[in-house]
């Protein structure tokens, strides 16, 4: 974990002790840190503006109330938070039981993004970001559908088989050599 | 069961993705209880990918009404938990005729049954409760307010059967406290009973002191000297009682009233801060 990564880790950890604590300023610190990432990816999800509202504030209040308490095996809370968000919004998408189209409020992005599917955000990215969608740009289709049926759509392995036609074990085998190039392609970022 | 590398790696990046089964996902814990290094290393990396997918997302920000809203429901939830009724029960008490045991039962019976249909709303509520994310936790939040509530309650009916019985017997003084300038909402009172020991401070109104500075008791007597009587009240409450520890108070004959300021966590011997409450007026002497 690189240095930088390290203190807002610390920085992050020590808001989660003073909610802990009742303390109504951690939370909104907290908030504020990551609201912006938390509404991003329960909206890439859910697709409806006032549904992910809906959903991010209930991440906060479950924080809050405790009944979501971090997971330390994840080291990092962003990532923790990230996953709670996620988690939520595939519940939420789960109980309609239907499969969410983008609203009148148009939400664009549909499926895993290529830097040249976007070459407009390009002006808008940081290095980082960049570099993610370059590495997710080098997967295959198949690969990126796995991604995205799996992590935004809340697939399991099992009916990632059923959707894909294929044995429970090779898709686990192809999330992994999916995984292995995401993660040798930007280790340098973890 | 022991897992390979190759195992544990498409387990983590199952997990990573959200899409492992309960049972899978058991064993990978499983495998990482063993703290082996490499697994660890491996988890942590997979996961860390996983976290870096997020920001691949288009960035959003959600509108401003959602934080206005989130910081109502919060502080409406902050104010129920440091909510004390005592002011509202003891009014009814006072109707109800202190000191009558009958009454004191009533008082309790009632308590009881307002706790019992609290406790019952909570289950009928629970019973309510759908799949449906933002419902659950709306019942969540409430059930803790309520239990919270309850317990609040029942530490005041434990309080209240206290003075309850103090007053039952004969020779209890009450000192009744008024707010300063400093504190102008502020009361209290002050229960003593000499001949069982036992002195209780109720106390409503009392801003939060500073975390370097305590609420302090002194005895005001008939030759207007202050005598220390020690701390008085709980960390963080602004309304709430007290069970004063301090013989000075049960020996001392010549009481003229009482008075709370706020000092300094240090030793001291005289009053050196603001008062916050003071009280020379000696209501009931009970028979």
């Amino acid at each position: 974990m690189s240095k930088e990564i390290t203190e807002q880790v610390e920085i992050d950890i020590n808001l989660l002790n003073r909610v802990a604590k009742m303390e109504t300023e951690a939370l909104f610190l907290l908030y504020e840190r990551h609201s912006t990432l938390l509404y991003s990816i329960i909206l890439r999800i859910v697709k409806e503006k006032r549904t992910a509202e809906i959903v991010l504030q209930n991440v906060f209040l479950s924080i809050w109330n405790l009944s979501e308490a971090f997971d330390t095996r994840l080291k990092n809370p962003a990532a923790w938070l990230a996953r709670v968000a996620r988690n939520r919004a595939i519940a939420n998408i789960r109980f309609e039981k239907k499969p969410r189209q983008p609203s009148s409020e148009k939400y664009k992005e549909t499926h895993i993004s290529n830097v040249s599917d976007h070459p407009d955000r390009l002006t808008m990215l940081s290095s980082k970001q960049e570099e993610i969608l370059i590495a997710l740009s080098m997967l295959s289709a198949e690969q990126k559908d796995l991604i995205e049926h799996s992590y935004f759509r809340g697939r399991t392995v099992a009916e990632l088989a059923e959707t894909f036609h294929l044995p429970v074990e090779t898709v686990k085998i192809k999330i992994k050599s999916t995984m292995d190039i995401l993660r040798q392609k930007l280790k340098h970022l973890l | 069961m022991t897992l390979t590398t190759e195992q544990f790696e498409e387990l983590c990046s199952s997990y990573a993705l959200g899409a492992l089964t309960p049972d899978d996902e058991a064993l990978l814990f499983e495998a990482l209880e063993g703290n082996d290094k490499d697994f660890e290393k491996i988890f942590s990396e997979t996961v860390g990918v996983s976290f870096l997918l997020n920001q691949s997302v288009i960035s959003s920000t959600p509108s401003p009404a959602v934080k206005k809203e989130l910081i109502k429901k919060i502080h409406s939830l902050t104010n129920l938990n440091s909510f004390s009724s005592f002011t509202r029960i003891e009014k009814i008490s006072l109707s109800l005729g202190f000191g009558n045991p009958r009454f004191a039962f009533l008082f309790s019976l009632f308590l009881v049954v307002i706790i019992v249909e609290i406790v019952g709303y909570a289950f009928v509520m629970y019973r309510d409760v759908s799949d449906r994310d933002n419902q659950t936790t709306e019942t969540e939040t409430k059930l803790i307010a309520y239990q919270q509530q309850i317990a609040e309650l029942g530490t005041e009916i434990e309080w209240n059967n206290t003075i309850l019985t103090l007053l039952q017997f004969p020779g209890t003084e009450v000192f009744i406290l008024t707010g300063s300038e400093t504190n102008p909402q502020g009361s209290g009172k002050i229960f003593i009973n000499r001949t069982k020991n036992n002195i209780i401070l109720q106390f409503a109104n009392l801003p939060v002191a500073p975390s370097d500075k305590e609420y302090h008791l002194w005895i005001v007597t008939k030759d207007n000297v202050p005598m220390y009587a020690g701390a008085c009240t709980s960390a963080n409450e602004t309304d709430g009682f007290s069970k004063v520890q301090n013989g000075n108070i049960l020996n001392e004959t010549s009481i003229e009233g009482f008075s709370i300021t706020l000092e300094p966590k240090e030793n001291i011997t005289q009053p050196t801060g603001s008062v916050y409450l003071s009280g020379t007026q000696k209501t009931l002497q009970t028979n």
